[in-house]
């Protein structure tokens, strides 16, 4: 990742020094050679004012008006005739007056054009040599050569490029450290959640990230961590719930099947027929499991069906069905309604009827012969309350917070005398829950009497879709 | 039958003399035959210069030598990047040398509608017979008149000097510098020449300070001013030459070896006849440190230094 940044910024680097440069060449040149031309055709207009072919008449007229031109410059001069023939040098100790001075620009000049030639092979230095033609009448008759060094040029540019290289190499280290410890703050991180994600979708959901710092970083790291935390706890649930699952179905299970071998042994139809009305009651037991099982199930999926109801005519329901349980231990069951009716709150009828009549047939399951459950409703500006009061045995503090859980028991053998699944108060819980609401336990007195209140939000938005 | 085979025979050794014969004849002939080579002008391929093309020429007598050098210019170049510059009908009418002046003498053909390329072909032949050893000018005419110049006038007798090409070695451009360098731990300085063209107005002290400065062509020699010295102006006034560098020159230049790189340029400087005196100007100020040297004053030559 590293290696490819430095490549990049490495890359960029070199085109914007050779872009730079050559941006800074083209310029330069253009300016030497704009201003070298414009000097040849100020000369070639003021020549030809004065023109003459004779060279020693040439180099007195021509003198004052090339002179002018090219004071304070390194300029050379050089005004011939179609002939090639010099006929005013401004380089004295080249002695070439009169004599034939042939180039490449010349020649062109000389054909009528405005010609710019860049040499590095005729001297020692690099030359720019412009030549233009000289007009009369519109006839050419000879041509003005301006030859300048361009070395200062190629100096300047030879400055600049080195700087410019310099300055890259420069930048490419400070990116590379730059990059170097960006890695090491966001890249090596990042790895690190990378793997452990990795791990977690391989199953290992004890893998967790180091945190450190507060930046956006550690806040995903920290998501990760509760992300593999919250599977894992699924996890747990789950391995427990199959392995309750597997217990609750093994035992009826394990019933039926001795009572099969024993009924095999027996040949008293009427003791067979007490094996059978055992197996029956067995069966019995396995279907409400499996019932309560899909019950569960369904709430896990989150599907609920809201419609309108009335919650007074459904706890009314409730009692009802529950009225032959309790008249069989002799318990009395009050319902007590604070109000004449209830607004109306949005509910799927049959979790929240399943859930009121698993807390009621608990409440009469655990109640003795002859005891009573007191059934209250009530409201406020926000919530619908509904409170079931036993006088049973009651719940210790510390088991509390437990008795939702699935397949929770607080006296395993009794709760399967009186045929409970551990699942009852576990799909109360999600019911109420997935309403919104909210369902808590307390006790009347010490070691006495449980109190299990349910609120149920007015608001149907609070409803968990 | 017989008689057949038998002229058959006959004719076939007579045309086996025959060819042995004129072999023989001619490579007498050419091994009688004197060689030189010469430069022979011909027009460059963009069409804006004469370019030399070196020939090997034969003759048989010294004094048939312009001739042969005409003609072979008048056959055209052999070089396909060249062109020829006179017309393949040219003939060669005269041709009279007098010590050295040779006047040539063509006929109409030569002469083309284009003046600037007859100015050429002129050149041409000029600076071709000119390479002749003992040729020192030339005229050429067409039907005995001259060739008319711009002016009206006629082009006279040339030299090769007179005509000034980019491709000359040697020229009134040229110049002989004398440049100082030295031998590895020497601590002398050592004279060598060197051949500079100043093409442009640059003062030719200005092509010694840069030629100090791009170091010896020589491998025995070697630089003592950096490479990377830049010489922003060089200036004479009466026997002073001012040398105007940039800050490099006391940066990049070693202190130790500071006393050679002065005199390298001090000594090469006053090699030319109008310079006795060197003032070091540094960013165009005098300034005093460079090295364990005080650069401040005037400096002259020092012999003393010279291995």
């Amino acid at each position: 990742m590293v290696t490819t940044y430095i490549v990049i910024i490495a890359a960029s680097l070199v085109m914007l020094t050779v872009c730079t440069v050559n941006m800074l060449n083209k310029s330069l040149y253009s300016s030497e050679k704009a201003g070298v031309l414009a000097k040849a055709n100020i000369i070639a207009q003021t020549v030809s004012e004065v023109w003459s072919t004779d060279p020693e008449i040439s180099t007195e007229k021509f003198a004052l008006s090339v002179q002018n031109s090219l004071s304070g410059t390194r300029i050379r001069g050089i005004v011939v005739d179609n002939s090639y023939r010099v006929l005013y040098d401004t380089s004295r100790g080249s002695e070439m007056s009169g004599k034939v001075f042939i180039r490449d620009v010349l020649k062109k000049s000389l054909d009528g054009e405005q010609a710019v030639m860049i040499n590095d092979s005729e001297a020692e230095s690099k030359m720019l040599s412009v030549a233009v033609p000289v007009t009369i009448d519109g006839q050419t008759v000879g041509g003005v050569y301006l030859a300048s060094s361009v070395d200062k040029i190629d100096n300047t540019i030879s400055s600049a490029r080195t700087s410019l290289i310099i300055f890259s190499v420069m930048i490419a280290v400070i990116i590379g450290m730059v990059s170097f410890g960006i890695s090491t703050i966001i890249t090596a991180p990042m790895a690190e959640i990378r793997e452990a994600a990795r791990k977690i979708s391989q199953g290992n959901f004890k893998t967790r990230v180091k945190v450190s710092g507060q930046n956006d970083i550690a806040e995903m790291g920290e998501a990760i961590n509760y992300m593999a935390q919250e599977l894992e706890l699924i996890e747990d649930r789950r391995r427990k719930f199959v392995s309750d699952v597997s217990h609750e179905l093994k035992t009826p299970m394990t019933g039926i099947k001795l009572i099969c071998d024993t009924c095999e042994d027996i040949d008293d139809p009427q003791m067979q027929k007490e094996f059978i009305s055992d197996i029956s009651t067995e069966v019995d037991r396995l279907s409400r499991l499996v019932e309560k099982l899909l019950i569960l199930s369904r709430l896990d999926e989150g599907k609920i069906t809201l419609e309108l109801a009335d919650i007074k005519p459904m706890i009314e329901k409730v009692v009802r069905n529950l009225m032959p349980v309790a008249k069989k231990k002799n318990i009395r069951i009050y319902t007590d309604c604070r109000y004449e009716s209830y607004p109306p709150v949005m509910v799927d009828y049959d979790k929240m009827f399943e859930a009121f009549y698993n807390i009621a047939d608990n409440a009469i399951k655990y109640s003795p012969e002859g005891g009573h459950l007191h059934v209250g409703v009530d409201c406020d500006t926000e919530n619908i309350i509904v409170t079931f009061e036993d006088n049973g045995p009651g719940i210790p503090a510390e088991e509390r917070e437990h008795i939702f859980e699935r397949f929770y028991r607080l006296d395993d053998s009794r709760a399967r005398d009186t045929g409970g699944t551990g699942l009852g108060l576990a799909i109360a819980k999600e019911a109420v829950a997935a309403h919104g609401g909210s369902i808590t336990v307390d006790s009347v007195k010490e070691k006495e009497g449980s109190i299990f209140t349910v609120e149920l939000p007015l608001r149907s938005e609070e409803v968990q879709l | 039958m017989k008689k057949r085979q038998l002229i058959m025979s006959v004719c076939g050794l007579a045309a086996i003399i025959l060819i042995a014969a004129v072999t023989i004849i001619l490579i007498t002939r050419d091994m009688g035959m004197l060689r030189t080579s010469c430069e022979l002008y011909f027009m460059n391929e963009s069409e804006t210069s004469i370019e030399a093309e070196i020939r090997e020429i034969k003759y048989s007598d010294a004094n048939r030598l312009p001739e042969n050098v005409l003609i072979q210019l008048m056959n055209g170049p052999e070089d396909k990047k060249h062109k020829r510059l006179i017309s393949r009908d040219t003939k060669l009418l005269h041709m009279i040398n007098e010590n050295g002046k040779i006047s040539v003498d063509l006929s109409s053909e030569f002469l083309d509608d284009n003046s600037a390329k007859n100015m050429q072909a002129v050149y041409s032949i000029v600076k071709s017979l000119c390479s002749i050893n003992g040729i020192i000018s030339v005229r050429v005419t067409v039907r005995g008149e001259g060739i008319p110049t711009t002016d009206g006038k006629t082009v006279g007798y040339l030299t090769a000097s007179d005509i000034n090409l980019s491709t000359d070695v040697y020229t009134s451009e040229t110049n002989m510098i004398s440049l100082y360098f030295t031998k590895k731990d020497s601590g002398k300085l050592y004279k060598t020449s060197r051949m500079v063209k100043v093409a442009d107005q640059q003062p030719i002290e200005y092509y010694i300070v840069s030629g100090l400065i791009k170091g010896p062509s020589e491998k025995e020699y070697e630089a003592v001013v950096n490479k990377e010295t830049e010489l922003i102006s060089v200036d004479t006034e009466e026997d002073i030459c001012f040398v105007n560098l940039s800050s490099s020159f006391v940066e990049k230049n070693s202190g130790d070896k500071a006393p050679l790189a002065v005199y390298s340029i001090v000594n090469s400087l006053t090699e030319l006849s109008n310079i006795n005196r060197v003032q070091f100007l540094i960013d165009g100020k005098k300034v005093h440190k460079f090295g364990d040297m005080d650069i401040f004053g005037i400096y002259q030559r020092n012999d003393e230094i010279i291995g």
